[in-house]
């Protein structure tokens, strides 16, 4: 009778402490990734990316000017931004690979996937936790990034006056546009605990997105360079953020199976 | 020396059961899926035609991409759970070491260059061109492949010590690796860069009319530049390593 009792007890107690403790879970395990970004190379990378990509479009136009200048006579803008989005969205497929990878390197170095897990989370909050702070640290990258092509550009002599909303388009849409490789990447990365792995895919990547005009355009690392048959960026930011719904309920599914160690 | 043989013996161990084969497979597999897709030149022409295809995205890209890669690689075990001290309370010295790490990574990439040999043979002969394989051109190019990575396999190797991530290296070595699309037609800058330097080295002789930016430097001219980089890349990352706090 007491064990009855007792067992009901438990019964009632669990779904309710589950619930108190899942509200808070995943806002808790972000913050601590926050902090556990602190004095690591994960936001000096995140500033770097935008800030190499237009640095080395300055270094294009200064180079040759003239001659560029002559080229693209009445069309400065946008000849601009699609110079700067064919090296950002390489950029950003290498920024994805390169943070993934050290988010999840650093847990797997120092043995502290068990050492989470061994809290009271759900490991789904777990895995969901470092693919959001991914997405933010790479939407300050874009956010830099556009940024970073209005000032070029007004340096460079075009007007102060840009089309926003086509430089909006091009620095923002990849990120969603790309969102299957971050989870592929982010994926591999936790999937395996040699690095070699994560990265040479993503190394190999972005040496296909280098190509990736020509290519057909289901290869997920020609999404973020927002190129298709149909016209419209939007197809490719459509296409990019299902396949990666897909491949993040995919692989998290394998993360919450997962043998930690 | 035994020394060093012996080291480099042990090295081998800890790479024979990795992956690292795979990687250097990859490489040549691409410039040959891309290199040899659109050929148009008439007869015999085209082995110099497939030649410039292939060497085309294995000298810009994945030679200096992967001997970054082969650079961390060799590092991997050492970061990994104090594998350093370990190595290190052997009776080796730290110059050993550090060369026979450098050799490793030479060797990898002289396989990857002898794969892609293969490769270029074999995608010739699938695609039917007739007559013989250009030797001594192809042979240039492919040496030169080798040599105008040593400079880059000697940084990365530097940085790779270093730096205990994996990613951290190798982001550097393809941060550097992209503006290889800018810098190529650069005749100022091309021929100083050290990551351009593989490209350089493998295109073969084009005729004057077909040659862009930094193409079709004198072969002494990109020697000297090669030479230079890697006595000074070795020098510094031995340099650094000898006085590293393990």
């Amino acid at each position: 009778m007491s064990q009855t009792t007792a067992s009901q007890n438990t019964a009632n107690r669990t779904p309710a402490g589950r619930t108190t403790a899942s509200r808070g879970t995943l806002l808790g395990l972000f913050s601590s990734d926050c902090l556990k970004l602190k004095r690591t190379m994960a936001l000096p990378l995140a500033i770097l990316g935008p800030f190499g990509v237009v640095a080395l479009t300055a270094l294009n136009y200064g180079l040759r000017y003239d001659y560029l200048y002559k080229l693209y006579e009445g069309k400065h803008w946008s000849a601009l931004i699609s110079n700067t989005i064919f090296l950002s969205f390489l950029a950003l497929l290498l920024g994805m690979s390169l943070l993934a990878s050290q988010l999840a390197g650093r847990e797997h170095q120092t043995h502290a996937w068990k050492q989470t897990l061994a809290l009271p989370v759900s490991r789904l909050s777990v895995y969901t936790a470092k693919f959001l702070l991914l997405i933010l640290l790479l939407s300050f990258s874009c956010l830099l990034l556009f940024g970073g092509t209005w000032l070029l550009g007004g340096l460079l002599g075009f007007g102060w006056e840009a089309p926003l909303a086509q430089l909006a388009i091009k620095s923002f849409y990849p990120l969603p546009a790309g969102l299957a490789c971050l989870a592929l990447q982010y994926g591999l990365s936790v999937a395996f605990r040699n690095q070699a792995i994560a990265m040479s895919v993503g190394v190999l990547g972005v040496v296909i997105g280098m190509y990736s005009i020509s290519l057909p355009d289901f290869i997920i690392w020609k999404l973020p360079l927002l190129e298709n048959n149909a016209g419209y960026p939007e197809w490719s930011v459509v296409a990019g953020t299902l396949l990666g719904v897909v491949l993040f309920t995919a692989w998290s599914l394998h993360f919450v199976r997962k043998d930690v160690n | 020396m035994s020394a060093f043989l012996r080291i480099r013996r042990a090295e081998w161990q800890k790479l024979r059961k990795s992956t690292i084969w795979l990687l250097i497979l990859v490489g040549p597999f691409f410039s040959a899926l891309m290199g040899g897709l659109d050929l148009s030149l008439p007869g015999e022409e085209r082995w110099g035609e497939l030649l410039t295809n292939m060497a085309a995205g294995q000298g810009l890209f994945f030679l200096p991409l992967f001997t970054g890669i082969f650079a961390a690689f060799v590092c991997r075990f050492e970061h990994l759970d104090g594998g350093w001290k370990q190595l290190l309370a052997l009776p080796v010295s730290r110059a050993t070491v550090y060369w026979v790490k450098l050799v490793i990574v030479l060797e990898l990439i002289v396989a990857m260059q002898v794969i892609f040999l293969g490769a270029y043979w074999l995608v010739g002969e699938l695609r039917g061109i007739p007559g013989d394989i250009p030797w001594k051109m192809v042979l240039t190019s492919v040496g030169g492949g080798v040599l105008g990575a040593i400079p880059i396999a000697a940084l990365q190797l530097a940085v790779s010590v270093g730096w205990t991530s994996f990613a951290g290296p190798l982001s550097l070595g393809v941060m550097l690796t992209i503006p290889n699309i800018l810098v190529v037609n650069s005749v100022k800058i091309g021929p100083w860069y050290p990551w351009a330097q593989p490209f350089l080295a493998m295109m073969p002789r084009l005729k004057e009319a077909d040659a862009f930016g930094a193409l079709n430097l004198s072969l002494p001219t990109i020697l000297v530049v090669i030479a230079g980089g890697a006595v000074l890349f070795i020098a510094a990352g031995l340099t650094y390593f000898c006085r590293k706090e393990i």
